[in-house]
């Protein structure tokens, strides 16, 4: 099953990678016609072309993550981040007198339901644009959908390099690519924690390899080896081994490129069996859940970082706020901070788009974002060219059972 | 040399968990004939109902005993439900096999509407820095799974071979007519069966927890290794589903050890391929004779 699921993923990496590198359709998608428009354009004179989810007085966006399954401890954070910011925004008045309507697609973190959530959203619901859907091998699945039809896809709640190489015109990434962090973080290990012999602990799929790989090729550039290579399979629950077989290579730190649960486990295995490494992790686990699953076999543990800290950050203070007066259940997290940003770089783009919004408007406002930060991420640009988004990171440590800053944003 | 038994002494300790798995699947096939697909879940939500009552303050072990119960109370509950009035209906052991792979899915189901799906921690029973002994280190949890694997083990077998119902549940899985005749009540006895197997189970989840966490999936792995272990020692026998969680744990370690991290389960399950190959009954197992 899982062999298979990887190889599906492989089919998946390959179509994206074998299109065409500029499918820029400059001249966007022929609105497509809606049979179901309550106006028919046919008795005014000269129609605007209608855009797909705009009204005179809303937008309509369309957001999938696994709201049920295992993943949905993601999920909903990231939906309700994004949701809050949303409903603060219609609260003060919308963007050019529209309010945005979010609509939220559970996928279960599963393709193959990634891809009638698409379709729901784009022929149904017409939405203007899909935002943070959540997952690489689900984002994957619809990419060629979303660029064919023309919508614009933005914020992937994902690292791959998939969204951003090759140039696609329609699709936007955010956080740092798996491949920078690994760089980054290598960086951080030598440079800043004195490093010297090094192991990795990573998934066995296109993500573990990324962060991985991108870190062993800035290791080697530095004339340093890993001293252990630790990979294990996504469906793999037992890490007593992995623990041991780290421990046997000695190493002074640990870099882990892994989920929660995995992450967890080998924490807390290697508490049992008293090894006792510098732990350096993606910033994928930078968030309590880490906390709450390994509990104080995390204490010390470094992570990355690429939005301030949710918790106690001045510049999170509204975030935090917002968060509280929409979802009070829901408390300050990595992941419905990351989406809470991205509403807002969405909000942001929509304003500069102004009035008469159309996708290829919203596309240039976004492309217009130069240095852009809303306080909550270091600054980025996006552009004609490029669209990957923030190239920082800071490093985080868990101190007392909480997620402390200990570097400021750092890039290349 | 103190590498090998550290990943000797895992091996054994997740083996004996795939063992009580394997043990009450046995137990259940060699009782019914059926091959319980519902077992990691029956496994799964007995270990919910122990995290309900620990969450609830209730002392650790009543609520690990209630959770047992509970356990082979639903156990019974299928056999004496859904699969015997199947049964009388002269359903097919197949048929029997996908009524359980269809609770599983209820129960999953279930268990997701009832407790959600998010990732919790479950207690340790025995916490502490590993014990020393001699040139082997082996950590406390390791150690406690494999005494309670190994002492559940003996204790069925010395039901099986000394008790009177552990005789009249010997003749059912070995003649359920004939057994009939003798008036041995052969419904009660699949009941006790599968309430002992599905128990055992719930053991098994409960010890497997606070390692894999607590989600409706997470002991998915479990029951396949359970299913596997069970396989390699012949389905049929109990001291090979035992043998066999201990040869498949010990197995995935040493190839995790000295061969590959992400080989660990690809590797063990080709050899348990290449093992039924050559023994398709499996290491202790006997072919079982049709019954006509």
């Amino acid at each position: 099953m899982k062999g298979f699921r990887l190889l599906w993923l492989l089919a998946l990496i390959l179509t994206a990678c074998a299109q065409p590198a500029t499918p820029a359709p400059t001249s966007p998608p022929s609105p497509t016609p809606a049979p179901a428009s309550p106006t028919p354009p046919l008795s005014t004179p000269t129609p605007a072309p209608k855009v797909p989810g705009v009204t005179a007085d809303t937008i309509r966006l369309g957001m999938i993550c696994a709201l049920s399954g295992p993943v949905s401890t993601i999920g909903k954070p990231l939906a309700r981040g994004m949701e809050a910011y949303f409903r603060w925004i219609n609260d003060q008045g919308g963007v050019h007198g529209r309010k945005i309507q979010l609509i939220v697609e559970d996928d279960q973190y599963n393709p193959a339901n990634t891809v009638a959530a698409a379709k729901k959203l784009v022929e149904q619901d017409e939405v203007f644009a899909i935002v943070r859907p959540l997952g690489t091998a689900t984002t994957a699945a619809i990419l060629d959908y979303t660029i064919e039809k023309g919508v614009p896809v933005v914020g992937v709640a994902s690292g791959s390099s998939l969204w951003s190489r090759p140039f696609k015109k329609t699709v936007f990434g955010i956080q740092p690519t798996y491949e920078l962090e690994g760089r980054l973080m290598a960086k951080y290990a030598v440079e800043e924690l004195k490093a010297k012999r090094i192991a990795v602990f990573y998934q066995n799929d296109a993500f573990g390899k990324e962060g991985a790989e991108s870190f062993v090729a800035a290791l080697k550039a530095r004339g340093m080896e890993p001293v252990a290579m630790v990979p294990y399979e996504t469906a793999e629950r037992d890490f007593s081994a992995h623990a041991l077989k780290l421990q046997q290579a000695n190493p002074d730190l640990v870099f882990v490129y892994a989920i929660q649960v995995p992450a967890a486990s080998l924490l807390k295995e290697a508490q049992k069996i008293g090894f006792r490494p510098k732990w350096l992790m993606t910033y994928v686990l930078a968030d309590p859940i880490l906390l709450t699953l390994a509990g104080d076999a995390a204490e010390g543990v470094y992570a990355g970082a690429w939005l301030v800290d949710p918790e106690n950050a001045p510049e999170a203070a509204k975030y935090r706020e917002v968060l509280a007066k929409y979802f009070p259940d829901e408390k300050p997290g990595g992941y419905s901070i990351s989406s809470y940003a991205v509403a807002e770089i969405i909000v942001e783009a929509l304003k500069r788009a102004g009035p008469d919004l159309t996708r290829e408007k919203f596309i240039a406002a976004l492309e217009s974002l130069k240095n852009f930060t809303t306080g909550l991420t270091p600054p980025f640009s996006y552009s004609e060219t490029e669209h990957q988004g923030i190239k920082q990171i800071a490093i985080v440590q868990v101190q007392k059972g909480r997620w402390v800053p200990v570097s400021g944003f750092f890039g290349e | 040399m103190e590498a090998l038994i550290r990943y000797l002494a895992g091996g054994l300790s997740a083996g004996a968990l795939y063992g009580l798995m394997a043990l009450g699947l046995v137990l259940i096939y060699r009782a019914s004939e059926v091959v319980n697909f519902g077992h990691g879940d029956m496994a799964m939500i007995s270990t919910f109902v122990a995290y309900t009552l620990l969450r609830a303050r209730w002392p650790l072990p009543i609520a690990l005993l209630g959770a047992v119960l509970f356990g082979a109370f639903l156990g019974a509950l299928v056999e004496g439900g859904p699969l015997r009035l199947a049964r009388h209906r002269r359903a097919s052991p197949l048929t029997l096999v996908v009524i359980t792979l269809g609770l599983a899915l209820v129960l999953n189901g279930l268990a997701g509407l009832l407790w959600g799906h998010e990732i919790r921690t479950f207690p340790a029973m025995v916490s502490g820095p590993p014990l020393r002994l001699g040139p082997a280190v082996i950590t406390r949890e390791q150690l406690f799974n494999l005494t309670v694997g190994l002492l559940l083990a003996l204790a069925l077998y010395a039901f099986l071979r000394l008790t009177r119902i552990g005789l009249a549940l010997r003749a059912v899985t070995q003649n359920p007519e004939v057994a009939r005749l003798m008036g041995i009540p052969v419904d009660r006895i699949l009941s006790l069966a599968w309430g002992i197997g599905v128990g055992l189970g719930a053991i098994a989840g409960i010890l497997a927890a606070p390692l894999v966490y607590l989600e409706p999936n997470a002991l998915l792995p479990l029951l396949i290794k359970g299913f596997a272990a069970a396989v390699l020692g012949g389905m049929t026998s109990l001291p090979g589903a035992v043998i066999g969680g201990w040869l498949l744990g010990i197995l995935e370690n040493l190839v995790a050890g000295y061969i590959a991290t992400e080989l660990k389960t690809p590797f063990a399950f080709a050899l348990i391929v290449a093992v039924l190959v050559v023994r398709p009954a499996g290491l202790l197992g006997r072919p079982i004779a049709r019954r006509v």
